[in-house]
Parts: C-alpha cells; sequence; structure tokens
C-alpha cells in the first residue's frame, strides 16, 4: 500500500498517496540471468583476498572505528560537515504537512537531476489555487526526507499537461557560466607587484634571447 | 570527464568534453568527543554458514533450529569479524563453486511482468566520442515541455577545451537560447540511436539545452530513460493484493534502471530493500530453473515462437510508446532530412513554431521585442534552416575556385622561384674561386 503524505498550501492540507513510478512499470524490464556453460544458474558473490572465502549477498558490513581501532556504536555517531560543524537532523516529511511557499523557476528545476519520481495520488480533486497555479506551470521547491535524518533532499511539486500531479526528488547539480577566461597555471595573480615585473616591459627586447 | 563529439546546427563537429556536476554535501560522522573514526568493511558471513549448507549439514530445518538453539554453528569466531579489502566479484554454480566461464542472458519482461523475450546479453558499444559525431537532429522541444514529459535522471555540462570550441559551443547555446528549447541529440550514422557513454552502461536520450549571458555560457546536456508519465498499470483494477515492496527498492541487475555510474535509490533505501529485490532476482531464476522446457523452447527450437510472441508483444508495447513519443514520430522526418537537409530542416522550424505557440507565446514575443536581438530574432528562424544549404552549396564554389587560385599562384612562383637555381651556378663560380684562390694560395 502506498505511503500517505500531506501538503499544505495557502493553510489547506491537501493529503494524498506517494505512487512510486519506475521506469520498469511503464517500459518493462531486463534482467540480466547468468548461467554455467551446462545452463546451471550463477550467482554472484564476492571472493575475500584471501582467494578461498566465499562471502554471499549480505555477508559483509560497514563498521565504525575510532582512532584507535575500537568499534564505535552507531548510536554515538554524530553527523558533521566538512568543517566539523554538526549537522541538524532532520524528521520525516511524512510526519507533518508540507509548506508549499517556494516557488521554483524552470532553469532552477533542469540544474537538478532526478533521482526518483512519485505520482500523487489524490484522494480528491486539488483546490482552485493550487490547480490553477500547476496548470500555468508553476514548480514548487521543497525539502523531502523519506525517513528523516541529516538533511533533505531537494523535491518538487508541478502538474503536466494530463491533470497528473508529480513528485520528483533530485540531486543538485552545479552549474556553472563558462566563459573564456584562460586558466593559465603557473601565472602569478600578483604580477604588478613582482620586484621584475617593470623590467618587463618591451617585447621587443631582443636582447634577452 | 568523457569527450563528446557534438554537430552544431551547421554541420559542424568537434570533440569537446562533457564535465559530471553532480554535487552532495560531504557528511562526516564523528564519535564521542568529536573522535575522528573512518569505516572499514568487515565479515559477516561466508557461503559455507549460509542457510542451504547449514541445513544439509545439520540434515534439515528442524535439526538446524535445534543445533542454533544450543550454540551457534552459523558463526565462524575464527573469521567473522575480519577486515576485508581487495575484495572481488565472482561468480558461483549451484554447488557454490568459483565458475570461470558464464554464458549471460538478458530476460525481457513487460510492465507486468511477463516474460517477452530472452535473448543473448548485448552489450551497447560507447558511441559519444566515436568517429560518427553526435548529429544535430533538429527535433526541438520547448524547455517547459521537456521538463514535463522527460525525467532528466542525470546531466553532463559541456565545456570547451581551447578557442576554437569555445565559439563552436558559444554558438550552439546562443542558438538554443534563443529557441528556448531541448534538442535531441541523436547518435549512430543515421542520428537516432540513443546515447551510451561507457560500453554496457545505460543508453540514454540526451536533450541540449544552451543558455547564454553575455560572453559566457552553460550548455547541459541533459540525459533520460524515462518519460513521465502515468503508467497503465495504475489505472488497472488490482487483481491480486501484492507483497509491498519497500518504496526505494530496486533489483540488483536490473540494467534498466539507474544512471550510469550512479546509485540513485541508496541514499534513502530502507535497509531491506536490497533483500527485497535479491528474492524477487532468486524468483525470477527460480522460475527460469523450474521451466527448463521453456528455455529450451526458447533457445532452440522456439526461435519462431519467440519471435512471433516478441513482436506482438512489443509491437503493442511500442504503439504505446509511439503515440505518446512525439519525439520518436519526429525522428523519422529526420532520417529524411538527413537525404534532404534544408527541407527537413525548414520542417523542423515549422514544427518548432506550433510547440511554442503552445508553450509560451505571450513570453517570447515581449522579450524578443525587449532585448532580443531586434533584428535577428525573426530572421535567424526562418534563415536557420537557410543558412545551412545556403553556406553548403557556397562552400564548395568558394573552395574550389581558391584552391585553382592558389594552384595558380604556386606554379609561377615555381617558375618564378626556377632561376633561382642559378644560385649552383654561383657556387660553382665561388668554388672556382675558391679553387683558384686555393691554387694561388
Amino acid at each position: 500500500m502506498a505511503r500517505s503524505i500531506e501538503f499544505s498550501f495557502g493553510g489547506e492540507v491537501i493529503s494524498a498517496e506517494l505512487l512510486k513510478v519506475e521506469r520498469q512499470k511503464l517500459y518493462g524490464s531486463i534482467s540480466v540471468d547468468t548461467r554455467t556453460l551446462d545452463g546451471g544458474a550463477c550467482s554472484l558473490v564476492t571472493l575475500a583476498s584471501d582467494g578461498r572465502t566465499l562471502v554471499p549477498h549480505g555477508g559483509t558490513s560497514l563498521g565504525y572505528l575510532n582512532q584507535d581501532g575500537h568499534w564505535v556504536p552507531r548510536s554515538e555517531l554524530v553527523p558533521v560537515d566538512i568543517a566539523g560543524r554538526e549537522l541538524e537532523q532532520v524528521p520525516s516529511s511524512f510526519s507533518a504537512p508540507i509548506e508549499l511557499s517556494e516557488e521554483c523557476s524552470l532553469d532552477e528545476f533542469l540544474d537538478h537531476g532526478i533521482r526518483l519520481v512519485y505520482l500523487l495520488g489524490l484522494a480528491a480533486e486539488l483546490a482552485p489555487p493550487l490547480a490553477e497555479t500547476l496548470a500555468a506551470g508553476t514548480i514548487y521547491k521543497v525539502g523531502f526526507s523519506y525517513r528523516g535524518g541529516v538533511g533533505t533532499d531537494p523535491a518538487f511539486l508541478l502538474g503536466d499537461g494530463d491533470s497528473n500531479v508529480w513528485f520528483l526528488i533530485g540531486d543538485p547539480h552545479d552549474v556553472e557560466w563558462v566563459g573564456l577566461e584562460p586558466t593559465l597555471v603557473g601565472v602569478d595573480p600578483d604580477e604588478d607587484e613582482h620586484p621584475d615585473s617593470h623590467d618587463a616591459g618591451d617585447p621587443l627586447d631582443f636582447g634577452m634571447l | 570527464m568523457p569527450n563528446v563529439n557534438l554537430t552544431d546546427q551547421r554541420g559542424r563537429d568537434a570533440v569537446v568534453k562533457a564535465e559530471s556536476i553532480r554535487t552532495s554535501e560531504p557528511v562526516r560522522y564523528v564519535g564521542p568527543g568529536g573522535q575522528a573514526s573512518y569505516t572499514r568493511r568487515v565479515l559477516k558471513s561466508t557461503v559455507d554458514h549460509d542457510y542451504d549448507t547449514l541445513v544439509e549439514a545439520h540434515g534439515g530445518p528442524e535439526e538446524l533450529g535445534a543445533a542454533l538453539v544450543d550454540g551457534d554453528p552459523e558463526i565462524d569466531l575464527e573469521r567473522f569479524g575480519q577486515f576485508l579489502w581487495n575484495v572481488s566479484k565472482v561468480y558461483i554454480d549451484p554447488e557454490e563453486e568459483i565458475v570461470f566461464r558464464v554464458e549471460q542472458f538478458e530476460v525481457v519482461e513487460d510492465p507486468e511482468g511477463e516474460l517477452v523475450e530472452r535473448r543473448p546479453r548485448e552489450r551497447l558499444e560507447a558511441n559519444v566520442d566515436s568517429d560518427v559525431p553526435l548529429s544535430w537532429t533538429g527535433t526541438l522541444v520547448p524547455k517547459a515541455d521537456a521538463a514535463r514529459r522527460f525525467v532528466f535522471a542525470s546531466k553532463l555540462q559541456i565545456v570547451h577545451v581551447n578557442g576554437l570550441t569555445y565559439d563552436f559551443l558559444h554558438g550552439i547555446a546562443s542558438d538554443l537560447a534563443e529557441a528556448d528549447s531541448m534538442l535531441l541529440m541523436g547518435a549512430g550514422r543515421t542520428g537516432t540511436d540513443p546515447l551510451v557513454f561507457r560500453r554496457g552502461s545505460t543508453p540514454y536520450r540526451g536533450f541540449l539545452e544552451g543558455r547564454v549571458e553575455g560572453d559566457r555560457y552553460v550548455l547541459l546536456l541533459h540525459l533520460s530513460n524515462t518519460e513521465l508519465r502515468r503508467p497503465a498499470i495504475f489505472d488497472r483494477p488490482p487483481a491480486e493484493p501484492e507483497a509491498e515492496q519497500a518504496p526505494d527498492g530496486s533489483s540488483t541487475e536490473d540494467s534498466g534502471g539507474s544512471p550510469a555510474g550512479t546509485a540513485p535509490d541508496a541514499a534513502s533505501a530502507p535497509a531491506d530493500s536490497n533483500d527485497a529485490g535479491t528474492e524477487a532476482n532468486t524468483e525470477k531464476v527460480a522460475e527460469h530453473e523450474k521451466a527448463p522446457a521453456k528455455e529450451a523452447a526458447v533457445k532452440r527450437s522456439s526461435a519462431k515462437k519467440a519471435t512471433a510472441k516478441v513482436p506482438t508483444k512489443q509491437a503493442a508495447s511500442k504503439k504505446a510508446a509511439a503515440k505518446k513519443k512525439s519525439v520518436a514520430k519526429k525522428s523519422p522526418a529526420k532520417k529524411k532530412a538527413a537525404a534532404k537537409k534544408a527541407p527537413a530542416k525548414k520542417k523542423a522550424a515549422a514544427k518548432k513554431a506550433p510547440a511554442k505557440k503552445k508553450a509560451a507565446p505571450k513570453k517570447k514575443a515581449p522579450a524578443k521585442k525587449k532585448a532580443a536581438p531586434k533584428k535577428k530574432a525573426p530572421a535567424k528562424k526562418t534563415a536557420a534552416a537557410k543558412k545551412v544549404p545556403a553556406k553548403k552549396k557556397a562552400a564548395p564554389k568558394k573552395k574550389a575556385p581558391a584552391k585553382k587560385k592558389a594552384a595558380a599562384k604556386k606554379v609561377p612562383a615555381k617558375k618564378k622561384a626556377a632561376p633561382k637555381r642559378k644560385a649552383p651556378a654561383k657556387k660553382k663560380a665561388s668554388a672556382k674561386r675558391r679553387t683558384k684562390s686555393d691554387g694561388k694560395g
């Protein structure tokens, strides 16, 4: 059974089921079946570095160790960012209605890669204000976390021409403007302050050759 | 950073770079008191201690249960918990022996999970940096439409490698920004193949988007292998209550899912999602094991049956897809366009026009009046198609006489140069002089 999610728009709460849409549901799937030359089914396992130990799927795990090599329980670990600041834990997005307040431009939306696609199974028709804005092409951006934890993923609510409402979860991409500025390696940016910079005046100084 | 061989609207091609621009905020975990911690992969279980082996060793499930109550037969105290490094992946047979030669098949299933086809595995060759450049198909999809029609799972930023390719890419970005559309890029000689970045990786449809801000540009190659549309399965009444799959679960060896080099569902997948996928896979394998006759039928004699079955199902799915894929509809037009370049581009321009009217006719008009290139805006769209043939027609004419002229120039130059051969005569004279002087000396 699909999980329900709630959105809040203009003080009104909209409840919907999250129906996951995958490529397999649209086009079918292609899976790889590996067989021995005799036709026996093969399974993929991990071979340890000793060349003998075969580890089945799920037979390994990641453990956290401290500098002394002692095991650190997961519950004692604290998430920090690259600067060492503790990161705030966020609740699951299913625990409270998600406020639809931030509109997002088309370019900003296109700057994200879409990782998960959900179709909203609406229990009732959308209220006119939201339905109209979605029909007009407005895209709403929210933060989404399925189970809660560290940070949220950018998610987008948008409509299509067929009155479907989509909830897309993405990853940010770092799109940069590109110019012809030369990226010279080894050039001193403070060239003017260089003691020899005053001598480099005459470009036709054949004496330097 | 892969190379991409691109073609522009004028048919010029160049090899440029495609940068991955995916970002992620790095999260570290520290121990109590801010003590740094690091991860190690440890061994939890081996094939010698899995359920099948233990049941076989103890004579049955009940005996195994009793043994589990009495002791820890599932744990090897000597080895479990040891760190793993330099591991590799191998295939094992049903007897749990390493297999060195395998055969791989693709099992094609329709959206309802029914077997459509079983065929030898094919690995598509990479085609984005081959001798045949990605072609400018001319199929333009307004950006607003594209965002609501396709799921862009990943994207690459196309960047120049030198001054010449800067001009090349800036030109492409300008054209696309002016059209406010994305361009479908096609690979292969026909220009209709999907883009494959590495051998055997997921094929994608590529859409090129351009933005321009003065001398700077952004050229994005959006990659998609899924349309944003409601699956037909959702509209059918549920026949049986299906076991609920994990929200983000995906099968391990499914080649139709994730983009190249990414694990899309890993971040938010519940802990048991992999198991669900494995179960699904094992079920599939078991199904194939159970039906050797079926396989044999597919393998040997029923090439006919398979081909008979496949077309019907494939045709049905293709028909359904073809209805909704307007891009696919447009692409054949491009094949024709390849033969008749000039009219095809005119057609493309004609196609573009109504699409834009649908998307945002009101926005574009004032934008052009305000900022746009005043005279160029109307002229470019009509001239866009005309430009190519005009230049192509003109090019050989210009080049040919130029060469002739050059050749003509070269010939007299040689003739003029010929008298220089007198130099050796001088040399001879000087040699004579030298000998004379030597003789004198």
